[in-house]
């Protein structure tokens, strides 16, 4: 209930649906702008484009997630959430769902959009070869894990900045490192070993959910109220 | 229904409220006053439980603060200045999912009757964002009771409201109190606690000053009476001392006396002064029973607190 009033309040306005169009249509642009160009394709230039398909819809969460607390201790709502007999966990856990699962289907759709475009493009039977379904699931697992990961570090960011401004402009920072990791991580996919990207996948995992526990612990619900 | 005992709450090096008790029981509007920064919303906080004390602890329907704020804040109904809406739901939508928030067993049903008494029934399905000021207010303590609470803490709740709307809130929030509530007025609206609240606790610094009933307070510890008279001055002097009854003011105008007096006991008092005015030759035109405001006493404490 507090994830689905979460997305409602995140989506409910046209700039946040701008937003996730653009990011969910601008590698099918991209790559349509590649084929103009008279490139043919590469199997290497469809995996980063598939990569992008993935991860650019993630970024919603950014905003969504720098706005779960920030917005509402600047807008004052949270003093209501906070009077009702709702435990920290449950407004946090909410909060993350209402980040993770919005930004998660705009990835599975953009997936899905991008393999249509790029089939139409490059023809069907070229990038079921490079893009097996094996890989595609591999680029969705990989989206979720970079949607929980910025969720539940910028989270934490939001749980202490007075603003929401303010929460986004650190979470931009956030992102810049957060970039870094999962490039690699998604080189990691295509070339390491199964084990090593498990292990891999494990360390991310633990690392949210120590950013999750982080995030009610900064967040607690005197300091939230104390600062208003 | 709500106890503060000796609490104390800190934020860092300063202190918000210092050993503050008192008690508001079912049935009783109590109005906790105090300038700006007093700690009064503090206090109210820490009663609704999303603010834990430093020292001290506050029941609410026999429930500790500390031990259990879950189930304290599901026995509160806050309201404060600010409405604070999601103002992208509408009415309904709000309302429903705060019921669900607080557990009522039927959400539908109880929405649809908070909203009939509060009059907003054909804005249910509009967007919060729509609504007037006052409407927001109403939202706000339609909010405060969808769960039935048997406590209310009302934080400035008139803020901002115009005189008709503010009536109806007054209204609203003594038909709670027929109901047996326990009601927290935080507010420096002076007018509003002298016309609604039963008992007044004030709050400087941190720091009660002052409780008393609010009755009490006005009449500022002793009842004070007024006579004017058609007499002469030398014998109502005569016939008061006669009776044991201390002149405190004594003005002559326009052939007519205004006299003052203090008295512990009115009955009592009052009877002697009569007969003893009476029986000088004194015609008496009125006697009234001289009553501060609260403002009057409310500026007097804290003054007096402060020296």
């Amino acid at each position: 209930m507090l994830a689905r009033r979460e997305i409602i309040e995140q989506y409910s306005d046209r700039a946040s649906i701008i937003r996730a169009l653009f990011l969910t249509l601008l590698p099918i642009v991209l790559l349509e702008v590649n084929r103009r160009q008279g490139a043919r394709t590469a199997d290497t230039s469809l995996v980063v484009f598939a990569v992008q398909a993935a991860l650019l819809p993630a970024a919603t969460a950014i905003n969504a997630a720098a706005g779960s607390f920030a917005a509402e201790k600047e807008a004052q709502t949270i003093v209501p959430l906070l009077a009702t007999p709702i435990r920290d966990f449950y407004i946090v856990a909410g909060k993350l769902i209402g980040v993770l699962v919005p930004a998660a289907v705009l990835s599975a759709l953009s997936l899905i959009a991008f393999y249509g475009a790029a089939s139409q493009a490059f023809g069907v039977a070229e990038v079921a070869r490079v893009l097996e379904p094996v890989t595609m699931a591999k680029l969705f697992a990989l989206s979720v894990f970079f949607i929980l990961t910025i969720g539940a570090w910028v989270m934490v960011v939001s749980a202490r900045a007075p603003t929401q401004r303010a929460a986004q402009q650190i979470a931009g920072l956030v992102l810049a490192g957060l970039v870094i990791g999962v490039t690699a991580v998604g080189s990691l996919v295509q070339s390491i070993r199964v084990e090593l990207v498990v292990g891999v996948v494990i360390v991310v995992l633990v690392s949210d959910l120590g950013a999750l526990e982080l995030a009610r612990r900064l967040w607690d619900r005197e300091e939230a109220v104390a600062r208003l | 229904m709500i106890e503060v005992r000796d609490v104390t709450r800190r934020f860092g090096s300063f202190t918000a409220l210092s050993h503050a008790s008192f008690v508001v029981a079912g049935g009783e509007i109590v109005a906790l006053l105090g300038p700006n920064g007093a700690g009064k919303t503090t206090a109210s906080r820490i009663i609704a439980g999303i603010l834990a004390p430093t020292e001290g602890d506050a029941m609410v329907d026999g429930i500790s603060v500390r031990d259990d704020p879950d189930r304290v804040r599901g026995r509160i109904g806050l309201v404060t200045d600010s409405p604070s809406l999601y103002e992208r739901m509408t009415l309904r939508a709000y309302l429903v999912y705060f019921a669900r928030l607080y557990d009522v067993r039927s959400p539908a049903s109880r929405v649809a009757k908070l909203v009939e008494l509060m009059g907003l029934t054909p804005s249910l399905d509009r967007k919060l964002a729509a609504f007037s000021r006052g409407m927001k207010q109403k939202t706000a303590i339609a909010r405060a009771l969808v769960h039935e609470p048997p406590v209310l803490l009302l934080d400035e709740p008139a803020t901002a409201l115009d005189p008709e709307m503010t009536q109806t809130l007054r209204e609203l929030i003594v038909s709670l109190r027929a109901q047996h509530r326990a009601i927290l007025l935080c507010t420096h609206d002076l007018d509003e606690a002298q016309r609604i609240s039963d008992r007044v606790v004030i709050v400087d610094r941190g720091r009660i000053v002052r409780e008393a009933p609010t009755v009490e307070l006005r009449s500022g510890g002793r009842p004070s009476f007024r006579a004017e008279l058609v007499a002469d001055e030398a014998s109502v002097r005569g016939a008061l001392a006669s009776v044991g009854v201390t002149v405190d003011g004594l003005i002559a105008q326009d052939g007519r006396l205004e006299v003052r007096w203090t008295a512990d006991d009115p009955a009592e008092t009052n009877t002697r002064v009569l007969r003893g005015l009476l029986d000088a030759g004194a015609r008496v035109i009125s006697v009234t029973a001289e009553t501060r405001s609260l403002e009057d006493a409310y500026l007097a404490i804290i003054r007096e607190s402060r020296r």
